[in-house]
C-alpha cells in the first residue's frame, strides 16, 4: 500500500509541474484539434459518442429535434470538426455552433417542419442567466410539439412557423424550466433562473458529488445564493435556521467571537467532542476562515450512510464545504455597511435614591448595616446637579450602535484550458462596547489546468488573517464589568480632571471598575491561517477516475495581552473635611498586570487519493465503485513570555519590560490517522438504489492493540414515482423516494493522548533555585479506544410538480456507546480516575422539511419550513448523579427545587412544608413539596431538560418584476437556561437590580413577584443570603424564542440603466437581521452562551444592513 | 508541497512531547530527585501553604470573610457530608500527596546504580511528608482509609478506615524512617532534616497525650543545639528574617517569580480574608505581663502602647495610622481588626506586584518544640524549673522581651497549663496551630461557643465537630467507608 502512495505523491507532483507548462500554451481547442472517425451504419448518435469518446468535444442536441437515429456511414481521419459534422449532417436541416469544446447540434433556421393552417410567424429572442450572461445551449420547444431548436452562442434562438396561441417551454440542465405563451409576441426575451431546490440539484457527498434524487443517505444543502442573503459576518453563523437537523447556537455577538457551537442532531457525546467534522474542499478545515461569497455550497451529512466514509471523526455529523470555482469571466464587487445594535438589554435600576434604598433594604436583610444614610438618599433625590448627583445610566453609556464594513472583490476567468477564481475580502467590524475591533482580511485563490484531455490539476489557496482586539483578560461574559456599576457615581470625576471613580462613596459593593476594561490595556489576537490544496483529477478509462489531492493546513497565532494597574481610583464624593477626592484604596490593579506574549502555530499536512469508477451496465444498471486512502498528521505548538514590569503602560514589547518576575512556557504535541474507505453503490433502473460506504481508521491516540476500527453503513432507497403504476396515475408527482439507512460511525476527539501513563511536571523550590518534580496524576486505561455512534434513518422525499409542493422527512435514531468517561474513584486514591468506554447516550428525533413555491405572472415566490426535534437520553453512565445524569433522563439536567411562590409571611411559612435546607423568612422561595411528605428535602428536586423541545424555521423568497423580498423566522421551543448574576440578580458587585425588582417581596408589598432583595453573589460578610445559595427554579427560565431572523430586500437594476454604468449587473438591497424577537425571556437575549450563564454576556445584535453588488 | 508521510507503522506512533512517559522512569539519581520534588510539590495547595492561615477562621483568633473555602459557615456549625468547603480540599488533595510519597517509596528501590545513601534520604524525605500528610488527616477526620502503598486500582483502593491510633502508629513509623535517615543540620533548603521529623514527631505525641515520650523527644531537640530561637520575630515570617534562620524547622518554600503564594499576593489575601476577632486582640498581656484587665499600663483609649510587642507584630494599628497607603481596607471591615502578620507592607498591595511575594510559610519551629516540652512536662511531672525555662526563653526573644512566667502566681500544673495555652495563642498566631491546639486540649467545644458572629449569634461546636464528615461523594464512592460518628 505504501509503496502506492508514494507513487501517487510523485505523479502529483509530476502532474504539478506539467500544469505549470500548461498553463502558458494557451491556444482555442478548434483551431488544433483533429478528429478521425471510421464506421459503417452507425447512428449519428454512436458516432457522436464516439467523438466526445475520443477528442475533448461534447455535444448539446435535443434528440426530439434533430434525428440522430439516423444510420450514415463515415470514414474522416485527421479533420476538423467542421469537416465531419458537414459530412454527417449532409442533406439535412441541421445546423451547428461551435464554441471552443462545445458543439450545439439544432435545427438549422431554416427548416420547415410542416405547414399550418394557422396563423404563424418567426419568434426570436435571447435567453440569458440571472447575471445577464448569454445561455448557450438552451431548448426551446412548442409546448405539445416536437417543434423546437436550441439557443447558440450568443443565447439568440429563432423558431418559425410559430402558431400566435402556442406557448414556449425554456429548458436547460440546471436551470428552473419556464413556460411561456407567444401571445401574438415574435420576440421573447428570456432571464432563466438556477434550479436551486429541485430534484435534479447535485449536492456535494463525502469525496464526490451526487445528484439530490440518487441519494440513499441524509443530507442537507444550502446553495451560496441563500447563504449571504444574511449580512451576518461569520459563514458559520449563516447556516442557522438554513438545514433541517443542524443547531446553530451562536454564543455572543461580539466580533470575531461570534463563532457559533455546531450540534447535529442532538449531543452526541459527553466524554469526547460533539462538534461535527468540516470538511472544506475535501480537507478537514474551518468555515470562519473563509468569507460567505466564496462559498459554493454547504452539505451536512446527517445519516450514518452519508457520513460513514469519513469513519473516525464523522459520529457527530459532517459538514461539506464546496468553495467556489470560476463559471464564466467577470468580476464582481460586493460592499455591505450595517449598523449592529444589542438586540436588548436588561433594564436595571438607574435611579439613584431607589437603588440606594434598596440597597440598604438588601443590606439590612443579609444582617448588615445599611451603608446610606437617609440624608445622603435624600440628597439624591432632591438633587438638581445631576453631575454631582446623577441617575446614572451605564448600560447606556457604554453600549453604542457600531459600524461594520464588509468589502468582497472576485475576479473569474475561464478560457480554453485554465480557469480561475480570485477574491479578495476585507471585513471591519467594531463592537457595540468600547476597546472591541476585529478586523478579517482573506484571499483565494481556485485554479485549475486542463493539462491533456484527461488530467486536470489544480489548486486551491485561502488565506486569512483574523485580527482581534479585545480588553485585557476578556471574555464572554466580561461585560459584567459594565453591569456592576451603581447609578449613583459616573465614570469620571465630577471635577473634569478625568480621574477614575471606583464607587461613589466608601462601603459600595463595586469591583474592578469599567473604566479599567477599556483604558487600560488591550488583548490583540492575530490569527493568519494559510491552506494550500494541490489537486489531480485524472480519467484513466471511461468512468474511471483517479483523484488526488495533498494539502497543508497551517495556522499561526500571536495573542498580545497587555493590562496596566492604575491606582487612581477615586470616591466620587468628597468626604468630610477633605479638600480633594479621596483615592479609594480599596480597588486594587487587576490581576495579572504585566504583558504576556503568546504565540502558537499549528501544522496540519493530509493526502487522500481516490479511484472512482462509475458506469451504465445495460440499460438498467448503474454501477459507482470508489476506493481511497487518506493520511492526516497534526502538530501544534506555542510559545509564550511574561514580563511584569515596564517603565511606561505605552510600551507593548518584552523587551521594555524588566526581568523581575518574567515567566517563560512553551509545549507541543502531535497526532496521526491513516485510513482507507470505500463505497459501492448500485441504481437499478434508477428506481431502486442500494449504496455502501465503510473507512478503517487508524489514529494515534489509542493504543496499538486498539488501534484500527471499521465503520460501515449500509443505505437503500425506492423511488417509488419512477413506477409505471405511480407514473400512470399520480402524473404529478415528480418524485416520491423511501429511504432507509444503518451504520457506524467514530469519534477521535478523545485527547490526543488518553491511554498513555504521563507523569505531569511541577517543580519546587530548594535552596533559591527552582528544582523541577513528577507528579503522578491519573490512572490509565490501556484497552482505551474510540467512540461509536450508529445511526439508523428512515425517511422520504416527496416533489410535485416542480417546486410547487416539495417535503424531505426523516426519523432517526443515534445510538453512542463506549462514550468516555472518567471513572469515579474515591478522593483517597489521591489522583484521577482512569478514563474509560462506558457511556452510552442516545437522541432519536425527526427531521422535517416542507417547501413550495410557485409563478403567478411576474410574481414568483418560494417558501420553506424546517423543523427538527430530537430527544437526548442517557442510557449509561459510569457514575450516574440522581436528577442530572441519571439513567432514562437526558444528558446533564438541571437538578433543581421547583419554586412555587413566595412567602408572604410568616403564617405562610408555618402553614408550608418544613423548608429544612435554610430558614426560611418572609420573602423567600417557596418550594414545592414534590413528594408531599411535609418537608423539603433533597427529594423534592425535580429533573429538567437542558435540551429544546424542538428548533424550526421557516422563510420566503418573493421576486416580483427585479425586486425580491426574502426573509426567515427562526425558532426554539422549549429551551431552559439557568441564568444567575449581573444583570439578572440584584446587588452582585453591588450590580442594579433589574427594574422588575420594584415588585420585590416587602413587609409593605407581601404579594410581590420577586423575592425579597437579596445579594446576587451571596452576602458580602457571609451572612444570611436570601434565594442565592440554594438551586431553584427562580434562576432556571424558559428561552424559547421565535425571532425574524433576516429580512432581504433587494433591486436588480435593469439592463438599460446597468448598461449606462458600464456593468453587466447591479443589485442593491437593504437587509436587517435580528430585527423582531417573540419571547419571555427575562434575561438578556434567550440566545445565551450556554444554558448556565450570568445575565451580562456580550449581547446578541440587530444589524441593519445596505449594500451592492456590482458585476463587470 | 512537501509533505514527508512515512510509511511504516511509527506513523501512528505518537507520544507526548512535553510529559514524561512513567515506563521510562527510575533509571538513575535525577529521576529520585524528580519524583522526591513532586512530593513536595504536593505540600502546596493542601492546606500546608499560605492557606493555612485561614484555618484561624474555625478559631477564636479570627473571622474569614466573603465565605472563603466555607470557612465561617463551618464555624457556624454548619458541617454535613455535602456542605463541602475546606474539608473537602483538605481531604481530597492531602490525599492527591499521600499518593505521590507512595509512589515514590513503592518504586524508589527499583532505580539501580545510584547511591543507597542518596536513595534512603530520599525515602527518609517522603516517608515525612507522608506522615506530615495523614498527620493533618487523622487530626480533621480521625479514622481515615489508610494505604501504605498505592493500591493497584480503583477498585482496591475502596477500603475500610483505620482507627486513628493504627494511622498513628504508621506515622510514627514514618518518622522514625525519617529521623534515621534525614542529616542531622539546620534547616535550610527547603528539604526536610532530621530535626523536621524529631519536631513533628513531639507534635504527634503531644496530641496522643504521651507526655513523657514528647517531653523527652523534645528535650532530645533542644539537647541537640542545632536550633535557636530567632532574634525577631516579625521578620521571621518575612523574607528578610527567613535565610538560614535557625528557629525555622520546616516550611513551605516559594521562589519568585516561578512561585509566588498566589495572584493576588499573600499581603491582600491575608488582609483582606482574616480580621482578628476582638478577643484575640484583647488576649495580649502588656508588657509587664499581666492581662490588660488588671495591668495599671494599659489604657483603653491607647491600646496599642504598652502591649506585648507581638501585639504590634500581628494586630494592625487602626486605619491611617501605619502603612498609610497599603491595604487600607476601610470598607466592611467585619471585626474592627486587621492582621499584619506575614504581611509585608514593603511592597504595594496590589495584584501587579502579587508575583513578588514569595515569604515562605513556616509549618515547624523551636519556638513550638520549646512550648511542647514545657506543656508535656508539666503535664507529666508538674511545673518544674525547665517548664518555665522553656516557657521563658520563648517570651524573653529579643525582638519580645516579655517578663518571665510569675512562678509565684503560676504555680500549679493547671495554672502553668493555662499559661502556656495562652502563650501559644499568642506565640502562633495566624499559624493554622490554635484549630488543632483546641482540638488536642478539647477545649473548641468550650472556647467557640463562648464568642459570637457577626450578627450576634454564637458559634457552634459540638462534639461530633471534633471530628468531620467525610463528602457524600466520597461515601458514594467508596461503600466500605462509613461516616465519621455524629454525622
Amino acid at each position: 500500500m505504501c509503496l502506492k502512495i508514494l507513487r501517487v505523491m510523485k505523479l502529483t507532483l509530476f502532474l504539478f509541474f506539467v500544469s505549470l507548462i500548461q498553463v502558458f500554451s494557451l491556444e482555442a481547442y478548434s483551431q488544433s484539434a483533429r478528429v478521425s472517425v471510421n464506421r459503417k451504419n452507425a447512428t449519428i448518435k454512436e458516432i457522436l459518442y464516439e467523438i466526445e469518446s475520443e477528442s475533448d468535444y461534447y455535444f448539446l442536441f435535443n434528440s426530439q429535434l434533430i434525428d440522430v437515429e439516423r444510420k450514415v456511414d463515415i470514414d474522416v481521419s485527421d479533420e476538423k470538426i467542421e469537416q465531419v459534422l458537414d459530412k454527417i449532417f449532409t442533406g439535412q436541416d441541421v445546423g451547428y455552433t461551435i464554441m471552443d469544446r462545445q458543439i450545439i447540434i439544432r435545427p438549422s433556421a431554416s427548416s420547415d417542419f410542416r405547414s399550418s393552417v394557422q396563423q404563424v410567424r418567426t419568434v426570436s429572442g435571447k435567453v440569458t442567466d440571472s447575471s445577464g450572461g448569454p445561455l448557450p445551449g438552451v431548448t426551446v420547444v412548442i409546448k405539445n410539439s416536437t417543434q423546437g431548436t436550441i439557443t447558440d452562442g450568443s443565447g439568440s434562438y429563432s423558431l418559425s412557423h410559430v402558431p400566435a396561441d402556442a406557448t414556449l417551454v425554456f429548458s436547460f440542465v440546471g436551470m428552473r424550466s419556464q413556460e411561456i405563451p407567444v401571445a401574438g409576441k415574435t420576440a421573447i426575451n428570456v432571464v432563466m433562473a438556477e434550479e436551486t431546490i429541485g430534484i435534479e440539484e447535485v449536492v456535494a457527498i463525502g469525496y464526490g458529488t451526487q445528484k439530490k434524487v440518487n441519494l440513499t443517505g441524509s443530507v442537507s444543502s444550502i446553495s451560496s445564493e441563500t447563504l449571504i442573503q444574511r449580512p451576518a459576518t461569520n459563514p458559520t453563523n449563516l447556516l442557522q435556521g438554513r438545514l433541517s437537523g443542524l443547531q446553530v447556537t451562536q454564543p455572543t455577538g461580539q466580533p470575531g467571537r461570534d463563532d457559533p457551537i455546531l450540534q447535529i442532531r442532538g449531543l452526541g457525546s459527553f466524554g469526547a467532542s460533539s462538534t461535527p467534522l468540516i470538511i472544506v474542499d475535501g480537507i478537514p478545515g474551518s468555515l470562519s476562515n473563509l468569507f460567505p461569497n466564496d462559498i459554493e455550497n454547504i452539505s451536512v451529512l446527517k445519516d450514518a450512510a452519508s457520513a460513514s466514509i469519513y469513519g473516525s471523526r464523522a459520529a457527530n455529523g459532517v459538514i461539506l464545504v464546496t468553495t467556489k470555482q470560476a463559471k464564466s469571466t467577470s468580476l464582481e464587487y460586493h460592499l455591505d455597511v450595517g449598523v449592529h445594535n444589542a438586540t436588548r438589554l436588561p433594564e436595571l435600576i438607574t435611579n439613584s435614591a431607589e437603588y440606594m434604598e434598596m440597597y440598604n433594604s438588601a443590606m439590612q436583610r443579609s444582617g448588615i448595616p445599611p451603608i446610606y444614610t437617609q440624608e445622603q438618599i435624600e440628597v439624591y433625590k432632591n438633587a438638581t446637579d445631576q453631575e454631582q448627583y446623577p441617575n446614572f445610566d451605564w448600560l447606556d453609556y457604554y453600549y453604542n450602535p457600531a459600524m461594520v464594513y464588509n468589502h468582497n472583490l472576485s475576479l473569474s476567468n475561464v478560457s480554453d484550458k485554465n480557469s480561475y477564481r480570485f477574491s479578495l475580502n476585507y471585513l471591519n467590524q467594531k463592537g457595540i462596547l468600547p476597546n472591541i475591533k476585529y478586523k478579517k482580511y482573506n484571499a483565494s485563490l481556485n485554479f485549475s489546468n486542463q493539462v491533456h484531455e484527461s488530467i486536470k490539476i489544480g489548486t486551491n489557496l485561502n488565506a486569512v488573517l483574523k485580527d482581534n482586539h479585545e480588553p485585557p483578560n476578556w471574555g464572554v461574559t466580561s461585560p459584567l464589568a459594565v453591569y456592576q456599576h451603581g447609578p449613583t457615581y459616573k465614570p469620571f470625576l465630577p471635577d473634569g480632571s478625568g480621574r477614575k471613580v471606583s464607587m461613589a462613596i466608601p462601603g459600595e459593593g463595586h469591583n474592578v471598575t469599567a473604566p479599567v476594561y477599556f483604558t487600560n490595556g488591550s488583548r490583540e489576537i492575530k490569527n493568519y491561517a494559510l491552506t494550500g490544496q494541490v489537486y489531480a483529477d485524472v480519467n484513466l478509462y471511461k468512468g474511471l477516475v483517479w483523484k488526488t489531492k495533498a494539502a497543508i493546513d497551517y495556522s499561526d497565532n500571536f495573542v498580545k495581552d497587555h493590562i496596566y494597574a492604575t491606582k487612581e481610583h477615586y470616591f466620587y464624593h468628597k468626604l468630610p473635611g477633605e479638600s480633594d477626592y479621596t483615592l479609594d484604596e480599596s480597588v486594587t490593579a487587576p490581576a495579572g498586570a504585566g504583558l504576556t506574549d503568546y504565540y502558537s502555530k499549528g501544522i496540519t499536512k493530509s493526502i487522500y487519493s481516490i479511484l472512482n469508477y462509475e458506469s451504465l451496465i445495460g440499460e438498467n444498471h448503474n454501477i459507482d465503485v470508489l476506493i481511497g486512502f487518506e493520511e492526516e498528521y497534526n502538530k501544534g505548538q506555542y510559545l509564550s513570555g511574561t514580563r511584569r514590569v515596564f517603565p511606561l503602560t505605552s510600551i507593548k514589547e518584552l523587551n521594555a519590560g524588566s526581568s523581575d518576575g518574567q515567566s517563560l512556557g512553551g509545549s507541543a504535541n502531535e497526532c496521526s490517522l491513516r485510513s482507507f474507505f470505500g463505497r459501492i453503490g448500485y441504481r437499478f433502473k434508477e428506481k431502486y438504489m442500494i449504496e455502501l460506504n465503510s473507512r478503517y481508521d487508524g489514529t494515534s491516540r489509542v493504543s496499538k492493540e486498539h488501534r484500527w476500527g471499521f465503520f460501515p453503513s449500509a443505505s437503500a432507497a425506492w423511488r417509488v414515482s419512477e413506477e409505471q403504476f405511480v407514473k400512470e396515475n399520480t402524473p404529478w408527482m415528480d418524485n416520491l423516494k423511501l429511504r432507509v439507512s444503518y451504520g457506524i460511525l467514530g469519534n477521535q476527539q478523545i485527547g490526543i493522548y488518553p491511554y498513555q501513563d504521563i507523569l505531569s511536571l511541577r517543580s519546587y523550590p530548594f535552596g533559591g533555585s527552582m528544582s523541577q518534580g513528577v507528579l503522578v496524576t491519573r490512572l490509565t486505561d490501556k484497552r482505551l479506544r474510540w467512540e461509536s455512534t450508529k445511526i439508523l434513518d428512515l425517511g422520504f422525499d416527496i416533489d410535485i410538480k416542480g417546486d410547487l409542493f416539495g417535503l424531505t422527512f426523516d426519523w432517526f435514531k443515534k445510538n453512542t456507546f463506549d462514550i468516555l468517561a472518567s471513572q469515579p474513584v474515591p478522593g483517597s486514591i489521591g489522583i484521577s480516575g482512569p478514563t474509560t468506554n462506558d457511556g452510552e447516550l442516545q437522541n432519536t428525533g425527526i427531521e422535517i422539511e416542507l417547501r413550495h413555491g410557485q409563478k403567478l405572472g411576474k410574481f414568483t415566490y418560494h417558501t420553506y419550513f424546517i423543523a427538527s426535534a430530537t430527544k437526548n437520553e442517557l442510557l449509561s453512565i459510569v457514575s450516574e448523579t440522581k436528577g442530572i445524569n441519571e439513567v432514562g433522563l437526558p444528558y446533564n439536567s438541571f437538578y433543581l427545587w421547583e419554586m412555587e411562590g413566595i412567602f408572604k409571611d410568616q403564617n405562610d411559612i408555618d402553614n408550608s412544608p418544613d423548608h429544612i435546607y435554610y430558614n426560611a423568612r418572609p420573602g423567600d422561595i417557596k418550594i414545592k413539596d414534590q413528594n408531599d411528605d411535609g418537608i423539603i428535602d433533597a427529594d423534592d428536586r425535580v429533573s429538567w431538560s437542558r435540551y429544546p423541545d424542538f428548533t424550526y424555521s421557516f422563510g420566503f423568497d418573493l421576486n416580483w418584476n427585479r425586486f425580491n423580498l426574502s426573509g426567515f423566522f427562526q425558532g426554539v421551543e422549549g429551551q431552559k437556561v439557568r441564568i444567575f448574576g449581573w444583570g439578572y440578580d440584584p446587588f452582585v458587585q453591588g450590580d442594579p437590580p433589574n427594574t422588575r425588582f420594584r415588585d420585590a417581596w416587602s413587609p409593605s408589598n407581601p404579594d410581590g413577584k420577586e423575592p425579597a432583595l437579596y445579594f446576587g453573589s451571596g452576602s458580602p460578610t457571609g451572612g444570611y443570603s436570601g434565594v442565592y445559595g440554594y438551586p431553584s427554579t427562580y434562576h432556571l427560565r424558559d428561552a424559547s424564542y421565535l425571532r425574524l431572523k433576516n429580512l432581504n430586500l433587494s433591486y436588480n437594476f435593469p439592463k438599460q440603466f446597468s448598461n449606462i454604468l458600464k456593468l453587466q449587473d447591479l443589485t442593491i438591497y437593504f437587509s436587517g437581521d435580528n430585527l423582531f424577537t417573540f419571547s419571555n425571556f427575562p434575561g438578556l437575549d434567550p440566545e445565551q452562551p450556554g444554558t448556565e450563564t450570568p445575565g451580562s454576556a456580550y449581547p446578541q445584535v440587530r444589524i441593519l444592513n445596505l449594500g451592492f453588488k456590482i458585476k463587470l | 508541497m512537501l509533505i514527508s508521510f512515512s510509511c511504516n507503522e511509527d506513523f501512528l506512533e505518537r507520544h507526548p512531547l512535553d510529559q514524561i512517559s512513567s515506563e521510562a522512569f527510575w533509571s538513575n539519581e535525577n529521576d529520585v530527585r524528580m519524583a522526591v520534588a513532586g512530593c513536595y510539590a504536593r505540600i502546596k495547595g493542601t492546606f500546608f501553604d499560605y492557606q493555612r492561615g485561614y484555618l484561624e477562621g474555625l478559631t477564636d483568633n479570627a473571622f474569614v470573610n466573603w465565605g472563603l473555602y466555607g470557612i465561617d459557615n463551618m464555624a457556624m456549625g454548619n458541617i454535613n457530608a455535602s456542605s463541602g468547603g475546606v474539608k473537602d480540599h483538605i481531604y481530597n488533595s492531602i490525599y492527591s500527596g499521600i499518593s505521590m510519597c507512595n509512589f515514590v517509596m513503592d518504586n524508589i528501590d527499583n532505580t539501580t546504580g545510584v547511591d543507597v545513601n542518596i536513595i534512603n534520604n530520599a525515602k527518609g524525605e517522603a516517608s515525612f511528608l507522608r506522615a506530615l500528610f495523614y498527620f493533618d488527616l487523622a487530626n480533621c477526620f480521625g479514622d481515615i482509609p489508610l494505604y501504605n502503598e498505592t493500591p493497584e486500582g480503583a477498585e482496591e483502593a475502596k477500603v475500610e478506615k483505620s482507627p486513628k491510633s493504627e494511622v498513628l502508629e504508621f506515622i510514627h513509623q514514618d518518622l522514625d524512617f525519617a529521623i534515621s535517615n534525614l542529616p542531622e543540620k539546620l534547616y535550610s533548603d527547603g528539604h526536610a532534616v532530621k530535626g523536621s521529623a524529631m519536631a513533628l514527631k513531639t507534635r504527634v505525641l503531644l496530641t496522643e497525650e504521651k507526655w513523657t515520650e514528647a517531653a523527652s523527644l523534645a528535650q532530645q531537640i533542644i539537647n541537640s543545639g542545632v536550633f535557636s530561637l530567632y532574634e525577631d520575630y516579625a521578620s521571621m515570617f518575612l523574607n528578610e528574617g527567613q535565610s538560614n534562620n535557625p528557629e525555622i524547622m520546616f516550611a513551605c518554600e516559594y521562589l519568585s517569580p516561578d512561585s509566588y503564594h498566589s495572584v493576588y499576593g499573600m499581603n491582600i489575601e491575608y488582609a483582606k480574608h482574616i480580621f482578628l476577632r476582638k478577643d484575640f486582640v484583647e488576649a495580649f498581656e502588656c508588657i509587664d505581663g499581666l492581662p490588660i484587665t488588671e495591668s495599671p499600663l494599659f489604657d483603653p483609649d491607647d491600646p496599642f502602647t504598652n502591649r506585648d510587642p507581638r501585639h504590634t507584630f500581628i494586630v494592625r494599628n487602626p486605619i491611617g495610622t501605619d502603612w498609610e497607603g497599603h491595604y487600607a481596607y476601610s470598607n466592611m471591615n467585619p471585626t474592627g481588626h486587621q492582621n499584619r502578620k506575614y504581611i509585608n507592607p514593603e511592597i504595594p498591595g496590589d495584584y501587579t506586584n502579587a508575583y513578588l511575594q514569595d515569604w515562605n510559610f513556616i509549618l515547624l519551629r523551636y519556638a513550638d518544640v520549646l512550648l511542647m516540652y514545657a506543656e508535656a512536662k508539666n503535664e507529666a511531672e508538674g511545673p518544674d524549673q525547665t517548664v518555665y525555662d522553656a516557657i521563658n526563653e520563648v517570651r524573653a526573644r529579643p525582638s519580645v522581651n516579655m517578663p518571665p512566667v510569675d512562678q509565684g502566681k503560676y504555680n500549679t500544673k493547671e495554672l502553668v497549663r493555662e499559661f502556656i495555652r495562652k502563650e501559644r495563642r499568642i506565640e502562633f498566631a495566624m499559624e493554622g496551630i490554635r484549630y488543632f491546639d483546641l482540638k488536642r486540649w478539647h477545649t473548641a467545644h468550650v472556647v467557640m461557643p463562648a464568642i459570637k458572629n457577626l450578627v450576634g449569634d454564637p458559634y457552634i461546636f459540638e462534639e461530633k465537630h471534633y471530628y468531620w464528615p467525610f463528602s457524600q461523594t466520597e461515601l458514594d464512592r467508596n461503600p466500605n467507608l462509613r461516616q465519621t460518628a455524629g454525622y
